[in-house]
Parts: C-alpha cells; structure tokens; sequence
C-alpha cells in the first residue's frame, strides 16, 4: 500500500524512497519484527487459553516430554508479520507477490488444520493424514505449475518459464559471445525495453511441459523439508531466514535487467518486488525467533513450517532458482534425506536402524548432545549453504 | 533376504490386517493375548517384518514360554530384520528362563553386525546371567576385541554398546580386569558412556569392596564436563550420586541403585542399572 506513495514524489521529494526496492526491503523487514514482537505476547496468551499446546512425543528413548504444553501454531505469528510488511511494502500489482502471498495462505492453512486437529485430540499422531497434506500439495503445486508454464498467465516469456535453471551450467560456445561482447551487450540493454532484452534459454534445460512435474516435486519437497527439520527450538527458522536472504539477492539479480545481462541470467521482469517479501520472511523469522530461542515459549507448528517451506519453495519457483534453494537449504535436505533413508531404507526396507534417531538432529541429541549446541552448529552449517549457494552468482 | 525385504517393501497391504490385530493385542492387557499362540506362530513366520516384532513382543507380554525356542531361533537368524532381533533379545530378558541354549545364543548375538542387537544382547546377559570369568572374558573381547598383544584398544565404535558393555561389567565382572576396563571407558569421549561407567564402578565396587578405594578415586578423575544439559547437567549429577553410592559403600551395603538413576521425565533415560 505505501508503495504508491511514491506517486506523491512531486509534491514531498522523501515519498520517492516508497519506490526503492532497497528502501521497501529493509522496512518490511523491520515492520515484520515489529508486529511480531508488538501481537507475540498476545498470541501467546491466546493459543495458551485456548489449549494449542503442543503434545509431546516420545522419541524411541529420547524423552522430550519437557516441551509438552508450549503453545503451538506460533505460525500464525509469523503469517502476520509476513502479511503486515507485504501488503505495507510490497507492490501488490505483482503477480509474483500474490502468488507467494497465495502461497503462504495455502501453507498455513494447511499447517493450521494439522496443528487444530493434533490439539483438538491431544495427539502428534492424529492430524491431517500424510495423503492429505500430499494431495493439498500436489493440488497447489499443479496451480503453480499451470500459472506459470501457461502462455496466458506466465509472468515470463514461456520458453525462460519452461526451462530448469542449472547453475554453473555453461551454454555451448556458440551461445557465448565473448566476455568483452558480453559486457557490451549488458550496457547496451541498459534501460531498454524489457520486450527487447535478450533472454538466454540455453541457461538451463528447457522441459517444456515436463516442468510441470518438476514443479509438484518441488513444491512437495520443499514444503515438506522445513516441517521435517522444525523439531528443536529455533532449529528451522534460522536456516529458513538464511534461505531467503539468498533468494531475496537472486530476485533481485534475476530482476534487474542490466545486472542478470551481466550476469548470465535470464531477465525475469517483476522478479525485484519478491527481494521485499524475502525481507519480509527475514524480518518475521527475527521476530519469531524473539520467543521461539531455547527454551521456547512459542513453537511454529505445522502452521509455521509448511508456511515457510511452501512460501520459500514458490519465491524459488518464481526466481527460477530451483537447484539454488536445495543447496541455500541444504540443513533442510540433510534432515529430509536423513528421514527418508531411516523411514524407507532403513525401517520399511532393510527392518534396522540406519541412524540412531531420525531426522538428524534427534540422532544427535541421541548420543547427547545438547538441544543449544546442536541447534547453534546447524545454523553454522546453514550459512556455510548459503554462502555457497550465494557462490553460484559468478559461476555461470 | 533381499527378495524378501523387498516383497515386503513393496507389498505392505497384504499383512495390513496381521499387524493391525497384532497391534491391538500389545495395547490390550496381558491376559486377553492368553490363547493367541497359534496366531503368534502365524505372526511369527509373516513376510513383513512388523508383524513378526509385534509377535516377539507379545511373547515377552505373556511370558510365553512355549514359544522360548522360537525367540532364540529369531535372535540367531542373522537373516532377520534387526529391529526384530533387538526385541527377540530383549523378550529373552524379560522371560528370564536362564538356559544354555540362551547364553549361547546371547553370546553370538555379542558380534552381531547390527548394533542394537549386540547392546540388547549384553543387556540381556547382565540380567539373566550371574557374575563369572568367562563371561567377563566375552565382555572383554566384546569391548577390545580377540586379545592379540598385550596393548588393547577400545574397538568397539558404538556408544550404545560401550554403554551396554560398561552396564554389564558391573554386574558381571570378577576380576580387576574388569574394573580396568570400566576405567579405561571412563576416558571416553562420549559423556553417557562416562555416566554409566560411573554407576557400573559404583554398582562393581560395592559387590567387590577391595575396590571402593580405587572407585573413589577413578570417580574423582571421570571427565565431569558434558555436552548434555536437559536442563541441568545430567552426567555431573549421575557422577555425584555414583560417588555417594560409593562413599557410604562401605558403611551400609546396598543393592538398590534405583536413586542413582533420573527421574525419566528429567529427560534422559539411557543411563540403565
């Protein structure tokens, strides 16, 4: 909504920093934190009069009954904040804004019916079945896919919205125009039509249709990847905070048509607007964190992590940045994979153990390490994910 | 083994109905599982393995004795599903029928690939069996390995055994070699290792009382630093009782290490007597 204060630069000049991008991003971030902190006490008091507590749940050996009766469904909190910097800051013009709003809604929604049934019956194991938060997935994804591959709604030229982005993919030299040209042709684009900027669909393996089914996996795995890790106070927000600041800085480059020229990346118009509601997941991740650190007096639910993990896996969708948010993510893939292997591999396949506990961090919690230590080390690991992830810029 | 893994990976549906009346058996008091033996015996030769450990758990609820040989017969089966093993051992435990053919069974199950079977099966041991060299020896070999110089170097990897291998030397160790080993396990990395280690030299030196006054000391010198703080700091606190365990050793035998233990809800309960 602020964003068209920006019309009224003629009148008062300072109203011309409404239509910064830089200037949005750091104000949704902080408004985000704020309405968090501001609502937090409240929600808090609210979930725990209204008995969303968590239910606890013996872990094979590794009690942690301690955490019984923390309010739960603290995603309703981040939600808020998310929503608050978004529709103050963001351009809701977008359709890429709109579809990662509608993305958050979804999630949460789904996350929040989970969560309402697990306290309606007093049980971690009587929520929404695993078939029918698949299915919601799978539904969404399917939406996503068409919007975005359909000639019709695609917000990008169709044959950049049908290609899998590989990064450090290197075009066949014939696509290459030398470094010298390159730089040339970048200047030259400056300020140019957007119609008539140069796209580079070799950057990437065009599917064609076939993407559409990329796309459900995506979203399935992604989702699905921060609800698995969310298991140790502040465990998956942090990570989840770093993930978008990585995407945040490729939609941004991926939106500006001089620096994608220079960089090697496809121009994806309107892409700049989705670096504000990165900001926004930062600012409310902040927030969140306020009352989710060790020991929590808050936990995100279901309403919280299928929140991320969707919105995240669509800004990635949208910034056509697949492989960058698993590597951005990769504490999500190791806790998902870890599940994976323990659950098909191990239990349902082989009849053992493969780990001592799945996800990873159980394992290590296990062998006695501590909740603090082991949750500190995983955000260590996370940023080093996203330095990597950030790495890929200039590998192309 | 790996067609029958993967028929059962691929194929759960068919035993659907198994599982789910074995299921409810186990959550149903012990005696309305009285009766059930030939759906046990059925259970136990189910191609999925779920099946057969929900069967092996409700030998051990009923005390099914008849069924002993075949819980012995799954234990040595190295063909089946380790999960399936570790509670086939556990079951022999909590039968408490102390045969030969047990001890034998448990000791081979001591070099079991699968670390969950190998702790269970010393568990098991440490309950069943009363103290001798021989069984001190197999604890020995399980922890160094076969004796090959006189130099020996903890070989085994896992925490959980070494956990189980000091648990058991405790209970079972005769000779000072067995307390060596207990001290050479109180320098281990792993802080619940040190911790059970600490209770078996408590429980070791009160049924040998020429031992009290190295217990005192090697307690003194156990690592008390921890990486474990649920909230407060288990492995110090199970250090602590071990040495008042010891210290009042002398003066008033006990056999009862039951407040040595936490309380299970403190939130860590691996620590066994």
């Amino acid at each position: 909504m602020l964003y068209y204060l920006r019309h009224l630069d003629p009148w008062f000049g300072p109203f011309r920093l409404f239509g910064y991008w830089s200037f949005r991003s750091m104000a949704a971030a902080v408004t985000a934190f704020a309405v968090i902190l501001v609502l937090g006490p409240y929600v808090i008091r609210a979930l725990k009069q209204r008995g969303a507590r968590d239910q606890g749940r013996e872990f094979g050996g590794l009690n942690v009954i301690s955490k019984e009766g923390t309010p739960t469904m603290g995603g309703l909190l981040i939600l808020a904040g998310l929503f608050a910097a978004a529709l103050l800051w963001c351009d809701l013009g977008s359709q890429q804004v709109r579809i990662a709003l509608v993305a958050a809604c979804f999630f949460g929604g789904i996350g929040a019916l989970d969560d309402l049934l697990k306290v309606r019956h007093h049980s971690n194991e009587r929520g929404l079945s695993r078939h029918w938060k698949y299915a919601a997935q799978i539904a969404f994804g399917a939406a996503v896919g068409w919007l975005l591959l359909s000639a019709a709604s695609s917000p990008y030229p169709v044959d950049v919205s049908r290609t899998l982005t590989v990064p450090v993919y290197r075009p066949r030299p014939e696509a290459s125009p030398p470094a010298a040209q390159r730089v040339t042709d970048g200047a030259a684009q400056l300020g140019a039509d957007p119609g008539a900027i140069k796209q580079r669909p070799e950057l990437g393996i065009y599917l064609g249709w076939a993407y559409f089914g990329v796309i459900i996996v995506f979203i399935v795995l992604s989702s699905n990847s921060v609800n698995i890790t969310d298991g140790l106070d502040g465990l998956a927000i942090v990570p989840a905070m770093l993930v978008a600041a990585v995407l945040g800085v490729f939609a941004y480059v991926a939106g500006e048509e001089s620096i994608a020229q220079l960089l090697w990346f496809n121009y994806l118009p309107g892409c700049t607007e989705l670096t504000i509601v990165c900001a926004a997941v930062i600012g409310a991740g902040a927030g969140f964190l306020w009352f989710n650190s060790h020991p929590a007096s808050l936990f995100m639910g279901d309403t919280g992590s299928l929140a991320l993990g969707g919105t995240l896996g669509t800004i990635a969708l949208l910034v056509k940045q697949e492989f960058v948010f698993f590597l951005a993510g990769g504490l999500f893939v190791v806790e998902a994979g870890s599940s994976f292997i323990q659950d098909y591999i191990g239990l349902k396949l082989l009849g053992r153990r493969i780990f001592f506990r799945a996800p990873y961090h159980h394992s290590l919690m296990h062998q006695g390490y501590s909740e603090t230590k082991v949750t500190i080390r995983f955000w260590i690991l996370s940023a080093i994910f996203a330095v990597m992830a950030l790495s890929t810029l200039k590998l192309r | 083994m790996v067609v029958r893994a993967l028929v059962a990976f691929l194929l759960p549906h068919r035993w659907k109905g198994q599982l789910a009346a074995a299921k409810r058996l186990l959550d149903s008091p012990p005696e309305s599982a009285n009766g059930v033996g030939e759906k046990i015996d059925a259970w136990l030769e189910s191609p999925g393995w779920e099946v057969r450990n929900a069967a092996v758990k409700l030998i051990a609820r009923v005390r099914d004795e008849a069924r002993y040989g075949r819980l012995l017969g799954k234990l040595a089966d190295r063909d089946e599903a380790g999960i399936v093993r570790r509670n086939a051992a556990e079951a022999i435990a909590q039968i408490g029928l102390r045969t030969e053919a047990a001890r034998s069974v448990l000791l081979e199950a001591m070099s079991d690939p699968y670390w969950e079977v190998r702790a269970e099966a010393i568990h098991a041991l440490a309950a069943l069996f009363p103290a001798s060299d021989d069984l001190e020896r197999r604890l020995l070999d399980g922890l160094y390995g076969p004796p090959k110089s006189r130099r020996r170097h903890i070989r085994e990897e896992n925490f959980e055994v070494r956990m189980a291998i000091a648990q058991a030397m405790g209970c079972l160790g005769v000779s000072e070699l067995a307390f060596d080993a207990l001290a050479d396990l109180a320098q281990d990395d792993s802080w619940p290792v040190r911790s059970q280690v600490a209770v078996a030299m408590a429980h070791f030196a009160t049924r040998h009382p020429s031992f009290l006054a190295r217990a005192r000391r090697e307690l003194l010198a156990i690592d008390r630093q921890s990486e474990g703080s649920v909230p407060y700091f288990v492995h110090r606190d199970i250090v602590g009782r071990a040495m008042v365990a010891v210290r009042d050793a002398g003066a008033e035998p006990r056999t009862d290490f039951t407040d040595l233990y936490l309380n299970p809800k403190a939130g860590w309960n691996h620590i066994r007597r």
